[in-house]
């Protein structure tokens, strides 16, 4: 028997992958299972995971020319830009005085994302679940609005929903208030990282019992000419093109929307049989960690903050991320030379 | 002048409670137009910014404002001394 045929006998007698039925929790120690029920979002491709799927599949690109008040000021003048946004046509005026974009955004996409799950937090599951999303910048047009008015037009007095518009807790709390989520309600913020901290937090939650779904994810609305013109300050950014993995990229793009998951019991998801997506299964979370080094800014040690500990983050040399920044990885390639041993072996 | 005061403070205060200009009675409270704490330092910012005057009106206790919101026909009688003070 060649090598060959002998692994193809081992896959026949592997049995066959098991169907969604997991074990009871009890014999997870436990910890219950996490399943994604809902996305939604807004971002440069589409409103709506369809339209951005789709986008995807035709491989359209959503940068291109940024439009707002100023650009010409810029050097960095391209961005994946959600354009003829209108907020006129989902919020009414009252929403709109207290939403920032990174709110809008977000108000649609927990929407969307609701609405795949087929939820209704109105009643007694509202107490249960919460929101935990990401966001770096929150309410920055806000800031920039109002900056300018009271430094640019000498302007001495400026409308009362600025700091609820501009927090960056506000697309949180908002959709815990609009969606009934009497749970945590919270924002993380770590740069880059956030969204991805806030859904490992969500998870963490769903996977403990404490709480039945979470809805996470995170937003970002950077797009006007102090958020902009800020990046250009770090001296990052391209200003032709997006091409993080080619030998002749120079900086990243900025984009702006958000993205929203509902995180679900697994077990809670299948006594009301939800199925989502056209395949008809779920979308499973194994697991999520995110740990710092707390060794300053601008990289990680390359450990995932592991500094050889065992214990609680057994796993966090399983869950190095690479950085998605250029500068980001040239000092970890520093890191790497610097401290070999600590490098995770992959 | 003192009545153009009167007719654009009452219709920032109506159109914050989502009614007619009409439908407002001088002895009517915020509460019974169903404008809440929010929605009265909104009215209160529009009114500034109308008339270019600064109000003298702390949400944290309204009632020790120098500014008196209690009633409608107060609102405007304020608004009115404010403006004529402008000169």
């Amino acid at each position: 028997m060649n090598a060959k045929r002998k692994h193809a006998d081992k896959d026949r007698d592997r049995p066959a992958a098991p169907a969604v039925a997991a074990p009871p929790a009890e014999a997870r120690g436990g910890l219950r299972r996490v399943a994604i029920t809902g996305a939604g979002t807004v971002n440069a491709l589409g409103l709506g995971v369809a339209d951005t799927m789709k986008a995807l599949r035709d491989g359209r690109c959503g940068i291109g020319e940024l439009k707002f008040r100023d650009v010409e000021r810029l050097s960095v003048r391209i961005g994946a830009q959600v354009h003829n946004w209108e907020p006129e046509a989902y919020f009414n005026r009252q929403q709109i005085a207290l939403y920032d974009k990174f709110t809008q955004f977000t108000m649609l996409a927990a929407k969307e994302a609701i609405a795949q799950a087929g939820l209704d937090f109105a009643g007694r599951l509202g107490l249960e679940c919460g929101v935990i999303l990401g966001t770096a910048g929150g309410g920055l047009n806000t800031w920039d609005e109002n900056y300018r008015a009271v430094y640019e037009e000498g302007k001495n007095r400026v409308h009362p929903f600025v700091v609820p518009k501009l927090m960056n807790n506000a697309a949180a709390s908002h959709v815990s208030m609009e969606f009934d989520l009497r749970g945590p309600a919270f924002t993380v913020a770590t740069a880059c990282a956030s969204s991805n901290h806030a859904m490992g937090l969500a998870f963490q939650m769903v996977r403990s019992g404490a709480a039945r779904a979470m809805l996470t994810g995170g937003s970002e609305a950077m797009l006007c000419f102090g958020g902009v013109k800020a990046w250009e300050g770090l001296r990052v950014m391209s200003k032709d093109a997006c091409r993080p993995f080619s030998a002749n990229r120079n900086g990243m793009v900025q984009g702006e929307g958000a993205g929203v998951f509902v995180f679900e019991d697994w077990d809670h998801a299948r006594a009301r049989r939800r199925h989502p997506g056209r395949g008809g299964g779920f979308r499973h979370v194994r697991r999520r960690a995110g740990h710092r080094d707390a060794l300053g800014t601008g990289g990680r040690t390359g450990d995932g903050g592991r500094d050889g500990r065992r214990g609680p983050q057994p796993r966090a040399d399983r869950l190095y991320q690479r950085p998605r920044h250029r500068d980001g990885r040239q000092r970890q390639d520093r890191m790497r030379r610097r401290r070999p041993r600590l490098w995770p072996s992959r | 002048m003192t009545s153009d005061v009167h007719d654009r403070t009452l219709a920032i205060i109506a159109e914050q409670a989502m009614l007619d200009p009409s439908e407002i009675q001088p002895q009517m409270t915020p509460a019974e137009l169903g404008i809440d704490s929010l929605g009265l330092v909104e009215s209160i910012f529009a009114i500034e910014e109308a008339f270019d005057i600064s109000i003298p009106f702390n949400a944290n206790e309204p009632s020790q404002s120098d500014f008196d919101i209690s009633s409608m026909g107060a609102i405007v009688a304020a608004v009115e001394k404010l403006v004529a003070a402008k000169g």
